[in-house]
């Protein structure tokens, strides 16, 4: 399940229904992580120019400390849950 | 120095994080980046499971990273915040304070290496689902 030295960059969050597959949905991560860093230096800039933002750019630093954990695992499976004849999964790639 | 940490000590020196604050988001850039550059030199990671097989066609598989549950308790202790003070109050009637939350206690068990081994493992029997079975773990 876990692969060294490698990163994620996809999540992928699907769901079946009686073995057939009803909804495949990947996320780029690496597109998520720079999205984040993105927002995050828009926010800081208008910090700096108008004083404080609603959302603190410290919280998008955190987030991307998260993001930066979810992919450091490489290939995983983080949910598999399976009630009935439903099944969820997210996995990393 | 890259940006990133420019913009925290920025932050610092303006008195939006505190010191401490400031110096495990420098901390945890540092290692993140690290690792990034030295995948091979990579610690053993370990995972938080959680478990949970009914009888009855229910199956529960999660699996957390250890070090993600550290990142995000921090991240929890900042969050607390924007949780409505409705909600806040709720919780407040049924005894459970959030802002008092040890998240601090919670990540220095995480560094000092939670005891390998089951932290829960509970055998029910229900009428509706039958067996349940739930472990959670560190491995």
């Amino acid at each position: 399940m876990l692969t060294k030295g490698r990163r994620s960059f996809f999540m992928i969050v699907s769901s079946s229904l009686n073995g057939k597959r009803r909804l495949f949905i990947p996320i780029p991560l690496f597109v998520v992580d720079v999205t984040i860093r993105s927002a995050a230096d828009f926010i800081w800039f208008w910090e700096q120019l108008f004083g404080s933002f609603r959302l603190h750019s410290s919280y998008f630093y955190q987030l991307i400390l998260l993001i930066q954990e979810l992919r450091k695992y490489g290939r995983y499976r983080m949910i598999e849950i399976e009630i009935d004849n439903i099944k969820v999964l997210v996995d990393f790639y | 120095m890259s940006s990133e940490k420019m913009k925290i000590l920025e932050m610092i020196q303006q008195g939006k994080v505190s010191p401490s604050e400031g110096l495990d988001l420098l901390t945890a850039l540092d290692e993140g980046s690290l690792r990034e550059n030295q995948s091979s030199l990579q610690t053993v990671d370990r995972f938080l499971r959680i478990r949970v097989n009914g009888e009855k066609a229910k199956k529960v598989n999660v699996n957390i990273p250890l070090s993600m549950v550290k990142v995000a308790s921090k991240f929890l202790a900042m969050s607390t915040g924007f949780i409505p003070k409705e909600a806040r109050e709720e919780l407040g009637r049924k005894g459970i304070d959030i802002t008092n939350l040890d998240i601090e206690e919670l990540t220095r068990l995480i560094d000092t290496g939670l005891v390998e081994g089951k932290l829960v493992d509970v055998d029910v029997e229900d009428p509706q689902e039958g067996r349940v079975q739930v472990e959670i773990y560190v491995d």
